[in-house]
């Protein structure tokens, strides 16, 4: 059997890491050639940095890594476009160019394939009927599709008699809230919605009209960053506790994931740790040289995954800050790598002659 | 009150129009080189180094140091010198002048200048108002609070906007020369506006610069040159982030393959030092522009070493064959250096396009730099000064004579 099919067939989160490493290295090797000769970026890269994409990685550290935003600046792809199935874009947030991921069939079969692994380890098998906080305009074209859009189709298989909550103008539908909520009260509801909409558009809209509504035995899954949310101060522990008062909730996951990365995403646990499912691996890097850190120290993540065939996209250093708690020994009981994410490393403000060009752009991603 | 900052709010065209009014606009001009625009500047210069935190900011001690009396004074003089006697310099009229952000004080010598000839000047500063412009407009403030300088006070406005398009417009129409920083895109935008017939721009664009080091006159300096030299060129590159537009980007070494092998290494070394010693180590924001940066450029072009990745305490440094000069003329800024190995400056005059600025040299005489500006016969570098003086400014910027553009020549023919 092959790494990957093992990788495939092994229960989630049941491979001590030794073992699990073995597995992936094999992988990262035959990923890294194979990306080496089929993406002239990537090529360029690996000779420059003079690293042998056909050699026996050691350690999965010395699997070389690109930067994520590279995606951003550059049409990073391994296959013809003839056999793009579809195009991924980040959501970007103003001033922001976008990222664009290239998926293949394969690619986007195994994609399919890792998240029904991760969710049903925590949701089981069953379809759950299921409540989208988000309007159905998110995934109305289905060639192009960016994060947010991603994120609600992969998550809509494990659902059945989807409702989106969300009015276009992003009111919750209160009243066909309430119903579905009463309809389907004798099973678990899976509720899933990005971070930030779950409160500001969920929580809070109940909470200003005095509404309890009792989900006591529903499953909620966001994602989707945490950047506002922290401007409000409102932490995990918080959101949680809030969630809990106002729907009763107490299944809620959070999860940390990337359009560049889609369907390897990390899971919180029941101890409030993310987690690295059986096919992706975090480490985590110091700025000062880029060499990797030890359990314990914060640095920049670097995502790892086995999905990504069609782009070069299977060791990535993000710009995201966090810390590598432990590894197989989560007190929840998954083996595997699991952290926490701190932040995000900040944006540059350098000086410049050429800077009031940035203001006017600025300027004009904010009127648009 | 004359220095008016406006909070970063939307100010209407209104409110524009009660400062830029018609009291303003109808003044006289004051005549070229008064002597209380002299004594303004000076009084300045020793205002700005009398601030406390001066010690953090070497590039506004360097604008103190121009701005001294007696440098004023020989600009002034050298540039009358230029022009004959059956002429008379007086003032444009109405100078409109458009910051760049963040290079906080280059706006203050186009500024100076033009207060120096007795234009009236209208100045739109960044809305961005970091620690270094605070400090420069309090020690403007601190000036003017000296009655006698009245006059000079009602004929100069400092302000900020957000960028609208209605008040650019508004002061275009009135203005006689306009002084424009910024990127091109800024630049080409603001020249769309609408001005009187003869109004005249100066516009400072989007620019880049190198440095060029002769290997063979590098390798015989000894460890205390090497250091100077180091520091000379730490100043030119590392102020401003690398992001002013003489700020150099390129080092290229001239010389045999050896020579500048030789020189590279140990210009490596001595810039290796030179950072230690002014304890310069990038924060993780910059520290991840310079990786991505790297990795940008890597992807697209083949370096000539294997380049090692950005260190926080190491200059980052990337070596890449000729053709790469005119590859990468963008920079991430924050001290990113690619560098070229060339045989001599005709390698490089073959090189230089429109958008280059400074060269900043080392080990070259007067005949190699006048041969090399002849080759180059005006298809771009600007000004060529000695490591070390990239960001001195000087009235002669940009190829411009700003005194000359500033002012206006009457002839008179007896």
């Amino acid at each position: 059997m092959s790494a990957i099919d093992q990788l495939f067939e092994l229960p989630e989160y049941s491979i001590n890491n030794e073992e699990k490493r073995k597995l992936l290295l094999n992988e990262l090797g035959a990923l890294t050639n194979f990306h080496y000769s089929n993406c002239k970026p990537y090529k360029n890269i690996l000779d420059n940095l003079n690293i042998n994409s056909g050699q026996d990685f050691k350690n999965i550290e010395d699997i070389p890594f690109i930067p994520v935003r590279m995606f951003k600046s550059q049409k990073i792809q391994s296959v013809p476009d003839s056999e793009v199935l579809k195009l991924l874009t980040s959501s970007g947030t103003t001033n922001q160019q976008v990222s664009r991921i290239a998926l293949n069939r394969e690619t986007s079969l195994l994609q399919v394939k890792a998240l029904a692994s991760i969710i049903t380890s925590y949701i089981g098998k069953r379809r759950l009927p299921m409540i989208i906080i988000d309007t159905e305009a998110t995934i109305k074209n289905k060639s192009s599709m960016n994060a947010r859009g991603a994120g609600l189709i992969g998550l809509s298989n494990f659902g059945r008699n989807h409702f989106f909550s969300l009015d276009e103008n992003m009111e919750l539908k209160i009243n066909e809230f309430i119903e579905y909520v009463e309809k389907y009260k004798s099973e678990p509801i899976l509720i899933f919605g990005f971070t930030f909409m779950v409160w500001q558009y969920l929580f809070k809209k109940l909470k200003d009209i005095g509404k309890k509504v009792d989900l006591s035995s529903a499953v909620l899954i966001h994602s989707g960053g945490w950047k506002k949310l922290t401007e409000q101060a409102v932490t995990n522990e918080k959101f949680k506790e809030e969630l809990f008062n106002q729907l009763s909730i107490k299944r809620v996951y959070n999860f940390y994931g990337m359009v560049e990365q889609v369907g390897s995403i990390f899971m919180e646990c029941e101890e409030g740790y993310l987690h690295a499912p059986n096919f992706a691996e975090i480490l985590t890097r110091t700025f000062e040289d880029w060499s990797t850190l030890s359990v314990g120290k914060n640095g920049v993540i670097q995502t790892i995954s086995i999905l990504p065939k069609s782009y070069p996209g299977h060791s990535l250093l993000t710009e995201d800050l966090g810390t590598i708690i432990g590894i197989d020994d989560c007190r929840c009981g998954r083996k595997g790598t699991y952290f926490l994410i701190s932040g995000r490393v900040p944006k540059a403000e350098l000086r410049g002659c050429s800077d009031t060009h940035a203001e006017t752009v600025l300027k004009s991603a904010e009127t648009r | 009150m004359s220095i008016t900052v406006f909070a970063p709010i939307n100010i209407l065209n209104s409110e524009v129009e009660n400062i830029i009014n018609e009291n303003f606009l109808s003044q006289k001009p004051l005549p070229s080189f008064y002597s209380l625009s002299i004594e303004f500047l000076s009084v300045l210069s020793k205002n700005i180094l009398k601030t406390k935190e001066i010690k953090g900011y070497p590039e506004l001690v360097a604008l103190a140091h121009w701005l001294r009396k007696s440098n004023i004074v020989t600009i002034a003089d050298s540039f009358k010198k230029e022009v004959s006697d059956s002429e008379i310099i007086v003032p444009r009229g109405i100078a409109f002048h458009i910051a760049p952000s963040n290079v906080d004080s280059i706006f203050l010598y186009s500024w100076a200048l033009s207060l120096l000839v007795g234009n009236i000047n209208i100045v739109r500063v960044s809305q961005n108002i970091n620690p270094q412009l605070e400090l420069l407009f309090s020690a403007i403030r601190e000036v003017l609070k000296d009655e006698r300088m009245e006059s000079i006070a009602q004929r100069n406005i400092l302000l900020t906007y957000p960028r609208e398009e209605t008040i650019n417009r508004f002061i275009s129409l009135r203005s006689d020369i306009r002084v424009l920083w910024g990127g091109d895109e800024t630049v080409n935008n603001i020249r769309l506006l609408q001005t009187k017939p003869v109004t005249k721009d100066i516009s400072f664009a989007d620019k880049f610069s190198y440095s060029a080091i002769k290997s063979s006159v590098y390798n015989t300096l000894n460890y205390e040159c090497k250091a100077k030299l180091a520091n000379c060129f730490y100043n030119d590159a590392y102020w401003f982030d690398q992001m002013a537009c003489s700020s150099p980007r390129f080092i290229l070494f001239t010389g045999l393959q050896e020579e500048n092998e030789h020189a590279s290494a140990s210009f490596r070394q001595f810039l290796e030092s030179e950072l230690k010693r002014k304890a310069k180590s990038d924060t993780i924001d910059i520290a991840m522009e310079k990786l991505v940066y790297m990795y940008e450029s890597i992807s697209k072009t083949h370096a000539s070493v294997k380049p090692a990745l950005p260190n926080t305490g190491k200059p980052a440094i990337l070596r890449v064959d000729k053709a790469g000069i005119n590859e990468f003329r963008e920079s991430c800024g924050g001290g990113f250096f690619f560098e070229c190995f060339i045989n001599d400056l005709t390698d490089l005059a073959l090189l230089v396009s429109r958008k280059d600025q400074t060269l900043t040299y080392f080990g070259f005489d007067k005949k190699e730099l006048n041969e090399f500006v002849i080759k180059v016969n005006g298809a771009g570098i600007d000004r060529i000064v000695p490591v070390g003086q990239a960001l001195n400014f000087a009235p002669v910027w940009d190829g411009y004579s700003l005194l000359n553009e500033l002012s206006k020549r009457v002839h008179i023919i007896m």
